[in-house]
């Protein structure tokens, strides 16, 4: 058993987290960690309560700028804190109903209906290019590929750039999925993100008195008629989407693999029932979804289960280890693509709820149904190994699959 | 014929309580404490209703209508 100074980067727990988790739900259900410095909370219904309660703040970036930073780090690192302050991901309300309201609007469901044949062109695209391989790295030959394309042609930007704002994002996610062993994590993310902007600008210019029909060319007429909204806005919010829209996705495809693969029979099944394509998207985001936790600084002292927490206290919420909460899922650790209510918590719950599920459920539900109808066998050709990050749960490149 | 919006209905499986129908339109919706959304609205504005309905990210929202 661990104890309250766990190391959440401990190599057992970066390869498997889950019996930590499990034993986090029956013994220390809210528990402060020494070493992390902040509440980590396990059960679901204090997750689901946490990420619903308005005194669990998402700006967790001004403490972290204020209580963490000398004054002369604040200065070296502000605009990093302009940008991820402009987020809405960290944005409490009022400002952040408002930005919800504006980009709500962009992936709804219905909206991403329209995205769809771009969606099944790229998953043609990058599947076809698989076809008389045999071994080929989901991760860098597919689980990066489509959804970081996907989203550039949605935004505007040309394919020719992937790889770049691929490489400003994971610089990025070093800082936010906390990866807090990598050296210089801040320094690289705020290089990343001068780089990004200055990118993201060319594109702005080139659509000025020019719109084009993407999303940024809509950001801009939406900058237009709001007089509070700033070009910087809109820059930002493409840094988001950009970075939120591909990396994540990648994550969820190469998580979605690995566990089919684990249960060889579900994926069989799945090769049977297609239609069960949507319910097993669901079921691999609560049994290993993208991201195990997510932060909040509590705004005033309150009682989370039956601990109480100071006003500044830093808390994570493990969603990871919600949806695996025996209380609320039966038989928790069994893969069941057909399990149904499943009321999982992947996504997030709340005013904080992904933005980008919609599109990233079409995706996975597009690239699924391929990937079984056109490979008859699809196993591990190797060992894979998930990233150091306390936050996320991403599976680092290569992840060599053979198909057939 | 034509058809009455008598209805609005949301799922409380499907709802992730995401706020989008009651930050836009908070006379018609409102999040309970149990985190999923409710309709109060007084009358049924159907423009409304449509629009909550497509705002919500998880499509919890339905309208019934009835023939007149």
């Amino acid at each position: 058993m661990l104890s309250a100074n766990d190391d959440l980067l401990d190599p057992q727990l970066i390869r498997d987290p889950y019996p930590y988790y499990e034993e986090l739900r029956a013994h220390r259900p809210v528990h402060y960690n020494e070493r992390w410095r902040g509440w980590i909370v396990a059960r679901y219904d204090d997750v689901f309560k946490g990420l619903h309660d308005e005194r669990m703040l998402a700006d967790t970036v001004t403490p972290y700028f204020q209580t963490r930073m000398s004054k002369e780090e604040r200065e070296e690192f502000a605009l990093t804190y302009e940008v991820l302050n402009s987020w809405s991901v960290f944005v409490d309300p009022p400002k952040h109903t408002k930005l919800r309201r504006i980009f709500g609007r962009a992936f709804t469901p219905k909206a991403v209906q329209t995205m769809r044949a771009i969606v099944e062109q790229f998953v043609d695209e990058f599947l076809s290019a698989w076809e008389g391989k045999g071994e080929v790295d989901m991760i860098n030959d597919f689980g990066y590929l489509m959804p970081a394309n996907v989203i550039a042609t949605l935004i505007g930007a040309p394919r020719a750039d992937l790889d770049r704002f691929h490489r400003w994002s994971h610089e990025l996610n070093e800082l936010l999925h906390g990866g807090v062993g990598t050296p210089s994590r801040m320094e690289r993310a705020q290089t990343s993100i001068i780089e990004f902007k200055a990118y993201l600008q060319g594109l702005y210019d080139d659509r000025i008195g020019m719109p084009r029909e993407d999303m940024m060319s809509w950001l801009m007429e939406v900058q237009q008629s709001d007089p509070e909204m700033t070009r910087d806005d809109v820059l930002y919010s493409c840094m988001l989407i950009l970075n939120a829209g591909h990396e994540t996705t990648q994550i969820l495809i190469g998580n979605t693999v690995a566990s089919l693969l684990a249960a060889p029979s579900e994926l069989e099944r799945l090769r049977r029932e297609p239609h069960l394509v949507k319910s097993a998207i669901e079921e691999c985001l609560r049994f290993n979804g993208p991201m195990k936790g997510t932060m909040r600084a509590i705004a005033e002292d309150m009682v989370i289960g039956d601990v109480p927490v100071k006003k500044g206290d830093r808390v994570m919420l493990l969603m990871a280890s919600a949806n695996r909460d025996p209380e609320k899922f039966p038989d928790p650790k069994r893969l069941d693509i057909s399990r149904n209510p499943n009321p999982h918590l992947a996504f997030g719950h709340g005013i904080h709820f992904c933005l980008g599920a919609p599109l990233a459920r079409m995706e996975l539900e597009i690239a699924l149904r391929e990937l079984v109808a056109r490979f008859r066998h699809i196993e591990l050709a190797g060992e894979f190994h998930y990233e150091n990050r306390i936050l996320s749960r991403s599976i680092a490149a290569p992840m060599r699959v053979h198909v057939a | 014929m034509k058809r009455r919006l008598v209805r609005v209905v949301i799922d409380a499986n499907a709802c992730v309580g995401s706020g989008m129908c009651a930050g836009s339109y908070p006379d018609a919706f409102q999040v309970q404490a149990d985190g999923h959304a409710l309709f109060i609205g007084k009358i049924i504005d159907e423009t409304i209703a449509k629009d909550a309905a497509e705002l919500c990210p998880v499509s919890a929202i339905s309208l019934v209508y009835e023939d007149d």
